[in-house]
């Protein structure tokens, strides 16, 4: 397998993995407080509609020439995968709290049952609710999926390792009956946010002519790299955050 | 990046003035899909990208854009974590 292959397939299965334990979260709480049956029509409903944007929009994209599209992709790579290195950092550093499923599950249950209950026909609250997690949450991973599998040319393979997340994280869900709190949230939030960014430095330069040194290889140097800055960064925040607590507990002690 | 911790669904059902509600909201969710709460993120990667397109059209799209895009980035990442420190709350 090129290492070009295995770098799509890994970006694009724990992108789609973390985003899908964020909506089997909801849907699960949804069938627990209004029943599987609005759960799983808003799930298949939004499943669809993602699907229906892949089928839409992946064709048009490989009649884009290829170095403009590169640019294009690489910069909303870089956006995307910026914004989930840079949550992942303050939270390795302790700045920001780590996100919390049972939070997000518990406030969700409350929501749900504090809503009027449906008196006749389907509960559209419960297949809205549901409807409306999954397709939020799947919007990002359609983008990962359309951005890398275009970029790269290996748009089947994208969808492929999509599909299989969904399946393994859905599957677990299962098996669990709750939910799936096993995963090491941020650490895989890490991994992929610098797997985005390093494509996207990566894509953007190939869009613009930048002869890498290695060639495909330059995306492992890059995540190298920014695996480094990010390892700095959050050592250094670790750091400043502990002396602004010690130094918080001596005032009070002092006042 | 939008969570669904932050995008809490309003449990209400749809309704025709719903309807008439969805391309503002869509715009809603779109802007808060690209610029969220991190909009020195979107500049800093339109800064990048205007760099690297100025740097390209000056000729320069060999080695000094092999260098130059990488650190460009990495500038971002610490300004937008930097900001976050100083933004803290207190204690």
């Amino acid at each position: 397998v090129p290492s070009s292959d295995a770098a799509v397939v890994v970006a694009v299965f724990f992108a789609c993995a973390v985003e899908a334990v964020e909506a089997l979260t909801i849907v699960v709480a949804v069938g627990a407080t209004r029943g599987w049956r609005p759960a799983l029509w808003g799930l298949a409903a939004a499943l669809a509609a993602l699907a229906a944007l892949v089928a839409a929009l992946g064709p048009a994209l490989t009649r884009v020439p290829i170095s403009g599209l590169r640019v294009a992709v690489g910069a909303a790579l870089l956006l995307f995968g910026l914004q989930w290195l840079r949550k992942a950092v303050l939270r390795a550093g302790g700045l920001l709290a780590h996100h919390d499923e049972h939070e997000i599950y518990r406030r969700q249950v409350a929501e749900l049952g504090s809503a009027a209950p449906t008196r006749s026909g389907p509960d559209r609250v419960g297949i809205a609710v549901a409807f409306k997690g999954v397709f939020l949450e799947g919007i990002e991973v359609v983008i990962v999926v359309l951005s890398v599998g275009a970029s790269s040319q290996r748009l089947g393979l994208a969808v492929l390792a999509a599909l299989a997340a969904i399946l393994v994280v859905g599957v677990t869900g299962l098996i669990l009956a709750r939910y799936v709190p096993g995963l090491p949230e941020n650490a895989v939030k890490m991994t992929v946010g610098l797997m985005l960014v390093s494509f996207g430095t990566f894509w953007m330069g190939e869009g613009l002519g930048v002869g890498w040194p290695g060639s495909d290889a330059a995306v492992l140097y890059l995540l190298a790299a920014y695996g480094a800055l990010c390892l700095v960064i959050t050592r250094v925040l670790r750091h400043a955050v502990a002396a602004d607590r010690h130094r918080s507990s001596s005032a009070r002690v002092h006042v | 990046v939008s969570t669904s911790e932050e995008r809490s669904p309003d449990p209400a059902a749809p309704d025709a003035s719903g309807l008439r509600r969805a391309p503002g909201a869509l715009g809603r969710f779109l802007a808060d899909l690209v610029v969220g709460s991190t909009p020195e993120l979107t500049l800093g990667v339109l800064v990048v990208l205007g760099a690297a397109l100025a740097l390209w059209a000056t000729g320069h799209s060999g080695a000094v854009l092999a260098v130059a895009l990488p650190v460009l980035v990495s500038c971002v990442l610490v300004v937008s974590v930097r900001r976050a420190w100083v933004r803290r709350s207190p204690g």
